[in-house]
């Protein structure tokens, strides 16, 4: 989300700050995990409006070779589609690569994310459609 | 028409029902009518294809987690000094002021009232002083020789009777 994993350690400390901070408020209808989402979220959001982050900075740490089972041709071309997809990623803005990350690495269903986001379902199905759309068409640009 | 976002205006490809169909979170009947539509329009086809392309590259996504427990890291963050502002100790918590007179004071005046009560059955505060009249006998316990012991000689024995 935020493009450094230096950075994002650092969110993650201050999401549980927050959190800690915050307990008192939780709810318990709400599921604890959505809650720490929403926090972590907004955490992100915030470093990111604080550095006026037009410039999405590349990932600066060498990811774990997905797929180890792979043999290394296969792997090798793996990372070069992560290597696409977060360049890609890099050039959209916050908002859809927050609604991305939250489904297609998180795994959040339509619902959680709506949680989370504190936007209804519709808009996270139609957010989500445009941020895919918007996705294809950066990596398609990125293609030699 | 909400969910069942079908209508003939609607135009292709419809991304918007084709990106809930790969997720699974598409509403009654919704599922169904993109069905009958993808079999006619290869537009929508398409970018169903693309969508699909694009879920198998997420599939190649490094696994975010971090290499280390950041719990202790965490922890001491948010405990802050003994004595700094905010600092709540779990245990040796104190009652606010008010309260712990509440506790003190009833614990003091037992502890009072059992002390004087102990001591009035030792020593009567009222009544005629005892000794006056104690007999010999009952004197014999404050003997310099032990209650039962042997008289080795006189020297040893105090004096018991006249």
């Amino acid at each position: 989300m935020v493009g450094s994993s230096e950075e994002a350690l650092d969110l993650t400390q201050e999401a549980f700050m927050r959190a800690w901070q915050a307990l008192p408020q939780w709810q318990p209808d709400a599921k604890f995990g959505t809650w720490l989402f929403r926090i972590g979220s907004n955490a992100a959001l915030d470093l990111l409006r604080r550095r006026r982050a037009v410039e999405f900075v590349p990932y600066d740490g060498t990811p774990d070779l997905p797929h180890a089972g792979a043999g290394p041709e296969r792997q090798v071309e793996l990372q070069q589609e992560v290597r696409l997809l977060e360049r890609a990623l890099a050039r959209l803005s916050p908002e859809h690569r927050q609604i991305l990350l939250l489904r297609e690495v998180e795994n959040l269903p339509y619902e959680e994310i709506a949680q989370v986001l504190s936007v209804g379902e519709g808009t996270v199905k139609s957010r989500l459609a445009r941020a895919r759309m918007a996705l294809i068409e950066e990596s398609r640009k990125g293609l030699p | 028409m909400k969910g069942v976002a079908m209508s003939t205006e609607e135009t292709c490809p419809r991304v918007v029902g084709l990106s809930a169909l790969i997720d699974g979170e598409t509403e009654a009947g919704e599922s169904q009518a993109l069905d009958t539509h993808l079999a006619q329009c290869p537009v929508c086809r398409a970018a169903l294809a693309d969508l699909q392309q694009l879920r198998l590259r997420w599939a190649a996504w490094p696994d975010p987690g971090i290499e280390f427990d950041l719990a202790p890291q965490i922890d001491r963050l948010i405990r802050p000094a003994p004595g700094a502002a905010g600092h709540r100790p779990v245990r040796g918590a104190r009652l606010p002021s008010p309260w712990r007179w509440v506790v003190i004071a009833p614990g003091g005046l037992a502890a009072l009232g059992l002390g004087l009560w102990l001591g009035a059955s030792l020593v009567p505060l009222a009544g005629p002083v005892r000794g006056a009249g104690a007999t010999a006998a009952q004197m014999a316990a404050f003997s310099a020789a032990p209650p039962g012991s042997l008289c080795l000689g006189m020297g040893s024995c105090g004096r018991v009777g006249p």
